[in-house]
């Protein structure tokens, strides 16, 4: 499993150099949304990057409406010769890219993309110009590794850095702080919920809007001879947020991976495994719904309300006829008999017959409040 | 001129029949998965079944999300859903996932719709889902009506976009606060509204500050309409499957009553603007702004306040029945008494006042106050029936 990193500046170049790292991603703010460089910048570090190596690979992440796509379209055309790869997430550009540069392709696909067809689809679409799928931090290690060993694509994962939970294109620090929006350096700042326990977001502003980080770092390279294990090719170390000493701390630990404890001590903000281990975030799901409620074959109506000792109002939604007798399922699941030993129409008269979508009234029983089930007993 | 189509949300079999009885030419729905609403009634089979054959006995389409970004084991089941769907003539699937697209291709196949989930932003990324067989996309909230317009031409594929409801301050798709700081993944139905929380903002001057930064005020594209029609867009969506049949029935009236008038008159000037803006501002609902309709949203598209909706009508209930013999059958939502001001809104025309002198309860023995869930008689009145909304002022 190797290591990619970004190259922020040219004295990084030998370190990430000694540390055997073989790619380095350039992020010019024209294209990328944390981007610091200027793509001139970007093109000069990938051209010493090159001379000395190393495959300098252009980031091209942020999501763009049309005039700002139509307006970075002769910068990519221009600049892509300098880099050995294209690292691409809108579906578009992604296309683009495919059939106006010769280009590998480097998809990232950390928004969604989690299921096998989605990945197939891609590969299918780009073909041999596609050299690597970037993955959600929201997969397990177990489903990498079940991916990896049916898909011909090499994986990247985030390995170390920002977790990000939040883009929008609109400005919404500046107009705390009264300055005009940021068209080019990053603002900074940092957030605490007023209305939930966490504190400590990191938040920034820069020309591609609003982006808010996870208060600790995803940093999972303590499970570095697990994720090779499993077939992960690549994972990328973000620093850009670190003191300048991380880069030899990174580059320390890329000569001894299987043990992240001095990196970790050495990094300037706590990190968090994420949903490496296991994704559970749809288990709620299941208690928001009262399965006693559900559809059946046997629903023949529902009580919109009861007089104690007198009626239940019900809306009909299979016929039901005097005499029979019916069974009541309350939300509780409760489940009691029903003779039906008169029935009233919608204007309290007597009938023998209510019709399915008719309203009407049915002898009153005890636990049978609003949203009660009538069932025809099977 | 074309004129677009109306969708409205339909969380459930009661709004879909209201959506579709106040004017919606179409309506989108979800099964009991694969959507982004988990806490919505959401439809079973059953209702699946009845919802679309009323909407298409109505001259309505129906349209059904599959937009969840959606896993592995959340596909195992799809494909017999999708076959239903297709059982079911449903007029189009809502995805915002590729792999999920494959899936509807194999076992359907059935008109593609591509999520605001997908992002889609410019025309490169239309063709990339059209390439997939979209036939529609509906287009992020960040791209202008003129942008869309041009999308619309430039790939061949029919646009979609939201004219009305609440919106995602994040790109859609594009925010997992909910997942990693409640354990609820917000792509597959699970959002917590993070986003509407206060927050203390430190600047890094040492001075700290309390906000509702991530909050944005609810889209309002009725003065919009003009430029959409103008411009061709094929469908205006309006937000809200969560919201009360009270919001799917006026917001579904406003804008049918909006197209309507266009179609009848071809011209906007003599439209009735200030009356239509103030049956949508009657309902609960947070500060408007047109968003990136016109141009990128700015600052004043905040909505830095806590997340109290104002309203100054609330649901009374629904019409079940209503004769001159037997009078209105109500089911009630709400406290209310006799000196309430109800009006029944009727399916075209305007509001109804209700008479709520002599209510009673099914039994007709008098009440003094209606209760939520309940029901209740009230003298006829010209133009009441069923399924219509009615509402009552609040004080």
């Amino acid at each position: 499993m190797k290591a990619v990193v970004y190259l922020t500046a040219g004295d990084e170049i030998a370190a990430w150099r000694q540390a055997g790292v073989g790619e380095v991603i350039l992020a010019p703010r024209e294209l990328s949304r944390r981007g610091t460089l200027t793509l001139a910048q970007a093109r000069e570090l990938a051209r010493q990057a090159s001379a000395a190596g190393l495959r300098p690979l252009l980031e091209w992440d942020a999501l763009m409406e049309g005039p700002r796509l139509r307006a970075c379209l002769p910068l990519v055309s221009e600049a892509h010769a300098d880099f050995a790869a294209l690292r691409v997430r809108d579906a578009g550009a992604a296309l683009w890219a495919r059939d106006n540069t010769s280009l590998p392709l480097q998809l990232l696909l950390e928004a969604g993309h989690h299921n096998l067809p989605a990945l197939e689809s891609w590969r299918a679409r780009l073909g041999s110009r596609l050299e690597r799928f970037c993955l959600s931090p929201e997969l397990t290690l177990h489903t990498l590794g079940l991916w990896r060993s049916q898909m011909p694509v090499p994986f990247e994962v985030l390995g170390l850095g920002p977790l990000l939970l939040f883009h929008s294109p609109r400005a919404l620090l500046s107009p705390l702080s009264g300055a005009a929006a940021s068209t080019r350096e990053e603002q900074w700042a940092e957030g605490a919920s007023e209305e939930s326990p966490h504190k400590g977001f990191l938040l920034s502003e820069n020309a591609h809007g609003t982006l808010m980080f996870h208060p600790k770092d995803l940093g999972v390279l303590d499970r570095w001879t697990a994720l090779a294990g499993s077939g992960v090719d690549v994972v990328r170390i973000d620093h850009r947020r670190e003191e300048p000493h991380a880069v030899a701390a990174i580059a320390e630990f890329l000569g001894a991976p299987a043990d992240a404890t001095a990196l970790r001590a050495r990094w300037g903000r706590d990190w968090m495994r994420g949903y490496l281990d296991v994704n559970k975030s749809d288990v709620l799901f299941e208690r928001l719904k009262n399965d006693h409620l559900a559809y059946s074959e046997h629903n023949c109506g529902e009580v919109l309300e009861g007089k104690r000792e007198s009626w239940l109002a019900v809306r009909v939604t299979g016929e039901i006829r005097l005499g029979e007798t019916l069974e009541l399922v309350n939300p509780k699941g409760e489940r009691r008999p029903l003779k039906l030993a008169w029935l009233k129409d919608d204007a309290f008269q007597p009938v023998t017959i209510l019709a399915d979508g008719q309203v009407g009234f049915v002898p009153w029983e005890a636990a049978a409040p609003t949203k009660t089930r009538l069932r025809r007993c099977p | 001129m074309h004129l677009p189509e109306l969708l409205a949300p339909a969380g459930g079999l009661e709004k879909l029949k209201t959506s579709v009885r106040y004017g919606a030419d179409a309506v989108y729905l979800a099964g009991q998965e694969y959507g982004l609403r988990a806490a919505a009634d959401n439809f079973t089979p059953d209702e699946l079944r009845e919802g679309i054959a009323f909407a298409h006995a109505h001259g309505a389409r129906a349209y059904v999300v599959l937009n969840g970004f959606l896993h592995d084991e959340d596909l195992v089941g799809l494909p017999a859903f999708v076959r239903l769907l297709k059982e079911l003539a449903v007029d189009a699937v809502i995805v915002s996932d590729p792999g999920v697209a494959l899936v509807v291709r194999e076992h359907g196949p059935l008109p593609l719709h591509v999520s605001t989930q997908a992002s889609v932003l410019n025309t490169a990324a239309a063709l990339a889902w059209k390439e997939l067989g979209a036939v529609r996309v509906v287009l992020g909230r960040e791209v202008t009506v003129e942008e869309a317009g041009r999308i619309q031409r430039e790939a061949g594929i029919e646009v979609e976009m939201f004219v009305h409801g609440a919106m995602c301050m994040a790109y859609s798709g594009h925010c997992v606060i909910s997942n990693f700081t409640q354990g609820r993944d917000s792509n597959r139905g699970g959002c917590a509204h993070s986003c509407r929380f206060s927050y203390e903002i430190d600047l890094g001057s040492g001075e700290k500050t309390s906000s509702h930064f991530m909050s944005s005020k609810d889209l309002e594209g009725l003065a919009v309409l003009p430029r959409f029609v103008q411009t061709g867009i094929v469908s205006l969506k309006v937000e809200g499957r969560m919201k009360s049949p009270l919001y799917a029935a006026t917001t579904t009236r406003v804008y049918r009553m909006a197209l309507d008038h266009w179609k009848e008159h071809g011209r906007w000037d003599n439209a009735p603007w200030d009356v239509w803006q103030e049956e949508l501002r009657r309902l609960p609902h947070r500060d408007a702004t047109t968003a990136s309709l016109l141009a990128p949203a700015g600052a004043d598209s905040i909505h830095d306040q806590r997340d109290d909706l104002k309203a100054e009508w609330g649901m009374a209930g629904t019409v079940l029945s209503a004769s001159p013999e037997r009078g209105i059958l109500l089911e009630c939502r709400q406290t209310f008494t006799r000196t309430a001001r109800l009006e029944a809104l009727p399916f075209r025309g305007p509001a109804i006042r209700l008479q709520t002198v002599e209510m009673c309860g099914p039994d007709y023995k008098a009440l003094e106050k209606s209760r939520p869930s309940s029901l209740l008689r009230l003298p006829w009145s010209e133009g009441v029936a069923a399924g219509q909304i009615v509402r009552v002022a609040l004080a």
